[in-house]
């Protein structure tokens, strides 16, 4: 629960890269699911 | 029950709406220092125009009330309807000055999809357009996005409870920033540093790939402010596909799914909170339905075969439901290429599109959150009917903080649901009477209701001008969450039926 | 006229549209501009069908994989993606934006529908490419009218500016 007092432009660049990050990953896994997918009904 | 408005209050509300006017005609400065910048003369008279109309204009909306007027709530609710109606008006000036659009209306249908940032277009001979004009349309972008977020947190902060608590964790929670100046200033932090980023890695891209160095910064510039406010104009008639290249998309994708993102869970994830993200009901519903409809265009494009490769699937399949699901509407295919997709592409994302992005972002539609909130209350009415009758059945759900599941959350998210799907089909049957396709009416009318801005082809200079006038309504009502829209036309019925009334006594 | 002398002049006539690159392909009604050949790509779902259009050259070339570079030819209100190899883009003397019109190029290649090379764009890839015409600078005539609106719009904006200052305070007077 401490954490979340903490001041948010405090650490904003690890905040924004562990935003770019998750992204990325979401994407990654989207697409991988995508490709497993489609070359399993083509 | 509606108390009705004076003519006092009618007057604080011309006041402060002549303030938001004037905020335009300001803004229009970036787009004339553009065009003299670049020594385009014909435009920067244009801005020069187009600022001083708006400045007149804002200034007498000011002079019906010269004191100093409080806003009550119920006309701050007033003012934010006729906000974007005001500042489209009037940032329609320039570019119907501009030569690139056929008359007043079509630049106001694109100022209205600008501001709303939706993306759909009616533009003629894009790729010939003066930087200066395309500098302002991508800006209404970025000013209509920022500001439909702090309205709504404004709002939300003021209201506190009822249809707007879910924008906020409810009461004085600590970790709620204190109040509405300092979120606003915490949304514009946020917004810089994803466009500053942005700007910096398309720019990059663009001149490795043979842009010159003005013109690939700006095209970075507004391909990131397009992408981050989930607006989706682009600077050629060929959006996103003009580029024909997997770095823009790449980047594009990322902004989209930062630019649906609510932006407090940006702050939560800034603060350090980084598990929020994971047991958010609406993070959840979002990455799980977004996964459902890549998963359908998957199955699309494996039995269609047309775009069945690696680079395919990510490049059109991924991207066009990451584009549709945050409300973006970047584009890298041609309208009549949709039928690429498939019937269970198509039907998956206009879904997309339909169910939206999260609350507080720029995202249109029906919002994951209440979409969430929905699915939560039918697994809640199963699992009371199975129970012994005695029971009583309690589902809690995390938003930023735990609550339970209440009545009044559900009814507020089916109100929603129920107003966004109204507008959705209402605009598919108009758009159907005037001769289109069934399938290609209701994907463009959800596209403009949720301010998405994908195009079915429909959407051009030459539409009827009927349509024009119903995408323009769909796009400032879907914006707006039909709410304070409801609450202006209800405004504006009671002074007139009250009128009558006067007249007849 | 003699019969000889008409026959000449027609004899003329021809060998001057089958040496005159222009009018010869304006003629050549296979010629499509980008806006058709884009229908034709969607219409026929299928890749590597021979085509020949005709457009402007528009915004520059862009880098494209394998030393090959992205024209974008525009026509009819559409514009479509051309591939070419980096030698070819280099010779196309302008492109078109605001202050320009770009180049008319003649593309002879095959169309694709969803280019599987390409990442399912629809695209042309050129086999032959022709410029046949430079480009020009575009005109913007600044209808007089303008500046005129831009004075009075100034003076009106700066007039009930003041009216505003001077009504306000007379208000705080009160």
């Amino acid at each position: 629960m401490e954490r979340r007092h903490h001041n948010p432009y405090r650490h904003w660049a690890s905040g924004f890269l562990f935003e770019v990050a998750l992204f990325v990953a979401f994407l990654a896994i989207l697409a991988g699911g995508a490709l497993v997918i489609m070359r399993a009904v083509g | 029950m509606w108390i009705r408005f004076s003519s006092a209050e009618v007057r604080t509300i011309a006041h402060y709406l002549g303030v938001l006017v004037l905020g335009v005609a300001a803004l229009m400065l970036v787009p004339l220092f553009t065009a003299l910048f670049l020594g385009e003369w014909g435009p920067a008279l244009d801005y020069l125009i187009g600022a001083s109309v708006a400045a007149a204009i804002g200034v007498a909306l000011m002079l019906a009330d010269v004191g100093r007027p409080q806003l009550s709530l119920r006309q701050s609710l007033i003012v934010s309807a006729l906000a974007w109606l005001g500042a489209a008006s009037v940032g329609a000036i320039p570019l119907a000055l501009s030569g690139n659009y056929g008359s007043y209306l079509d630049a106001l249908f694109d100022a209205m999809s600008g501001f709303t940032t939706s993306g759909l277009t009616v533009v003629v001979d894009l790729d010939h357009m003066a930087y200066a004009h395309n500098m302002w349309r991508h800006l209404t972008h970025l000013i209509g996005g920022q500001g439909i977020i702090v309205a709504a947190i404004s709002l939300a902060v003021a209201l506190k409870g009822g249809a707007f608590s879910l924008y906020l964790a409810e009461g004085r929670d600590e970790r709620i920033l204190p109040n509405v100046l300092h979120t606003a200033r915490f949304i514009w932090f946020v917004t810089t540093v994803w466009v500053v980023s942005g700007t910096t890695v398309l720019s990059v891209v663009n001149w490795f790939s043979g842009m010159g160095a003005v013109r690939g910064l700006l095209h970075g510039f507004w391909l990131t402010i397009a992408a981050f406010d989930t607006g989706g104009f682009g600077p050629m008639s060929q959006n996103a596909l003009y580029y024909h290249s997997p770095w823009v998309e790449g980047a594009l994708l990322v902004l989209m799914i930062a630019g649906t993102f609510n932006f407090n869970l940006h702050a939560n994830l800034w603060r350090g909170d980084r598990m929020e993200v994971f047991g958010n009901i609406e993070a959840r519903t979002l990455a799980a339905n977004m996964a459902i409809c890549v998963a359908f265009v998957a199955v699309s494009f494996g039995v269609g075969q047309m775009f069945a490769t690696d680079a395919e699937v990510w490049r059109k399949g991924v991207f066009h439901v990451i584009s549709a699901h945050s409300g973006t509407g970047h584009q890298t295919l041609y309208p009549g290429q949709w039928q690429f997709f498939g019937g269970t592409g198509i039907i998956a994302l206009v879904l997309a599109m339909a169910f939206g992005g999260m609350v507080s972002s720029t995202a249109g539609g029906i919002k994951s959150l209440r979409v969430g909130l929905i699915l939560l209350s039918v697994v809640h009415s199963i699992k009371q009917a199975i129970s012994p009758p005695s029971a009583v059945v309690r589902l809690r759900f995390h938003h930023l903080t735990d609550r339970f599941l209440t009545p009044e959350i559900v009814a507020s998210a089916f109100t929603y649901f129920a107003l966004y799907i109204l507008s959705y089909a209402t605009g598919g049957l108009v758009t159907a009477a005037y001769g289109y396709d069934a399938g290609a009416a209701i994907f463009e009318s959800v596209s403009a209701a949720a301010n998405v801005g994908l195009s079915s082809g429909i959407t051009s200079a030459s539409m009827p001008g009927g349509l024009k006038v119903l995408y323009i309504f769909q796009m400032w009502a879907g914006r707006l969450e039909y709410l304070s829209l409801i609450t202006l036309i209800l405004a504006v019925i009671l002074s007139f039926t009250r009128r009558m009334g006067r007249a007849q006594s | 006229m003699t019969p000889t002398f008409r026959g000449l002049s027609l004899c003329l006539a021809a060998l001057a549209v089958v040496f005159s690159p222009v009018d010869a392909v304006a003629l050549d009604d296979r010629v499509l501009t980008p806006a058709a050949a884009v229908e034709l790509a969607i219409s026929s779902a299928a890749d590597g069908m021979p085509v020949m259009i005709q457009g402007e050259a528009i915004g520059e070339a862009l880098m494209a994989p394998g030393n090959m570079r992205w024209v974008n030819i525009l026509g009819g209100g559409t514009a479509i993606g051309v591939v070419v190899d980096a030698r070819t883009a280099e010779s196309i003397p302008s492109f078109g934006e605001y202050r320009q019109r770009g180049a008319t190029v003649l593309v002879s290649g095959t169309l694709q529908s969803a280019c599987d090379e390409h990442g399912g764009d629809l695209d042309v890839h050129a086999t032959s490419f022709r410029i046949i015409d430079d480009g020009e600078a575009r005109e913007h005539v600044i209808d007089p009218a303008k500046p005129v609106l831009a004075v009075g719009a100034i003076a009106v904006a700066l007039a009930l500016a003041w009216l505003y200052r001077r009504r306000r305070r007379r208000s705080f007077v009160i």
